[in-house]
């Protein structure tokens, strides 16, 4: 069964998204993360495949989902190996853009998501 | 007038004829600051060191004119208001060198006493405007940028806990088996935007507000924030420790004191170590009624802050603690407040062992400043 990986810093950001996750029957097997420093640490290790999805909030205290991507390329993780998708509740342009310079980024949702933002995103 | 101020203008007077030099200072140096240098290598060495406000100086000189000296020194000295003294013959040149900017007037040769005094007046006027357009446009600027700053983390830090509400709803209408649980974290997220305004309005008061001098019951503010403070979850098991010197009413701006010691106190619990089996916060403040000031001095023996942020820990959104939540406004409030009151902020911090926050500010008299 495919796993879905949550870091956002926002606990009740996660809380939705692993709801949505089961009742839309994506999956059950969800790690949360709501911190970008352990999940640095953490993912390399839960080999993410094809079949996995990786979702990272843009806006965290810490460091943001970008420099989590950067760090985590540093480290090796072969990112194109998942489906990694940003979310953010931005509606800023700046943040938005800078999306596409990350081919491996998927998909960028604007929070909140919705079963059917997830549906189509998840699809396609 | 900015001419009376005490200071005496800085003058540079620049000319190969020994016996000029002596003469201008002759009769100038009851009015003016002078600086000679009998050529433009001494000139240029001069402007380095001292703030030469104004500089005259002769056209025709063996080294260089009058007119490419100024030239030379527009990029590296933009500043001082530039005034050449010369013979008709040279007008010329005189016309193309203001026409270019690079001359504020000329004065001729052999030049009358009177006219040199009220051009360097002039010319000084000028600087001194300029250089108090300058501040101010700093001023704005950083206004503006802080202002942009805002803008941006507002956006988001008020968009987050909205789109989380909408979401918590959504939640609602595909379980509303669930609903109470529900109703709780919108209650949750509803508390902290709550906070975030009410942060933002200290934020608005403490630095945008002029002061205002009334008399201030410090013993009883800190008491009422430690009543307030008494629900955060990390106050239970803390020992608060109090001392207060004071011996006659205090007159200052008790919004800003509040806020001061408000967030300084918030931090303070905020930010212990729960492993830490006796944590403490003490409150100190001190009358020093020789020297006019008022100390306060808020320690704790959290966390503490990594000994290489500095000032940075000021700067508005600037965090310089990661591991718990915060919009980096409580440390940029105290910073503008006693800005405000024209006190001073210190800190002394070590990671692990705690973190003493000393404020000095000046005391006022009933009224006033």
């Amino acid at each position: 069964m495919n796993k879905a990986v949550i870091v956002d810093d926002n606990k009740y950001d996660i809380l939705i998204l692993e709801k949505l996750l089961k009742i839309n029957k994506i999956t059950e097997d969800i790690i949360s993360f709501s911190t970008p420093i352990v999940a640095l640490n953490d993912i390399q290790s839960l080999k993410l495949s094809r079949e996995d999805y990786l979702f990272i909030d843009i806006m965290m205290p810490e460091f943001s989902g970008y420099d989590l991507l950067d760090k985590l390329v540093e480290q090796k993780v072969d990112l194109t190996q998942t489906n990694v998708i940003l979310v953010s509740s931005t509606i800023d342009p700046r943040d938005i853009d800078k999306a596409k310079n990350y081919e491996y980024v998927q998909r960028l949702l604007q929070k909140p998501i919705t079963s059917k933002m997830l549906l189509d995103a998840l699809r396609t | 007038m900015i001419n009376d101020s005490p200071h005496k203008i800085k003058v540079l007077f620049v000319d190969d004829e020994f016996f000029n030099l002596q003469s201008f200072r002759a009769a100038f140096r009851k009015y003016f600051d002078i600086y000679l240098a009998q050529n433009t290598h001494e000139a240029k060495s001069i402007l380095n060191e001292k703030p030469i406000e104004v500089i005259i100086s002769d056209q025709r000189m063996p080294d260089q004119t009058g007119t490419d000296f100024f030239n030379e020194i527009i990029k590296s000295h933009p500043e001082p208001i530039r005034i050449l003294l010369t013979g008709y013959v040279d007008i010329k040149a005189v016309i193309a060198a203001i026409n270019k900017g690079e001359v504020y007037r000329f004065l001729t040769k052999p030049w009358n006493d009177e006219e040199v005094v009220v051009t360097i007046k002039n010319a000084a006027d000028v600087y001194r405007t300029r250089k108090e357009l300058k501040n101010k446009n700093a001023a704005l600027e950083k206004a503006y940028n802080e202002l942009d700053e805002f803008v941006y983390s507002a956006s988001h830090d008020l968009r987050a806990p909205i789109a989380s509400l909408k979401g918590v709803l959504q939640l609602i209408d595909i379980e509303p088996q669930n609903t109470t649980e529900y109703i709780g974290m919108i209650n949750e997220i509803v508390n902290k935007m709550d906070k975030y305004v009410i942060n933002i309005i200290h934020y608005y008061r403490g630095s945008r507000f002029d002061k205002e001098i009334e008399e201030v019951d410090i013993s009883t503010l800190v008491e009422e924030l430690l009543d307030e403070f008494q629900y955060m979850p990390e106050f239970k098991d803390i020992k608060v420790n109090k001392h207060f010197e004071i011996e006659k009413k205090i007159y200052s701006d008790s919004i800003k004191i509040y806020l001061i010691l408000r967030n300084l106190i918030h931090n303070a619990i905020k930010y212990q170590r729960c492993e830490n089996p006796q944590k403490e916060v003490s409150i100190a403040i001190y009358q020093d009624i020789p020297n006019g000031a008022l100390t306060i001095q808020v320690s704790d023996n959290g966390m503490g802050i990594d000994s290489n942020e500095g000032d940075e820990i000021f700067k508005i959104f600037q965090r310089a603690n990661n591991v718990k939540s915060g919009i980096g406004l409580g440390l940029h409030i105290v910073n503008e407040c006693v800005n405000k009151l024209n006190g001073q902020i210190e800190y002394k911090s070590q990671e692990n062992k705690g973190t003493t926050f000393t404020i000095t500010l000046p005391l006022n008299d009933k009224k006033d400043e």
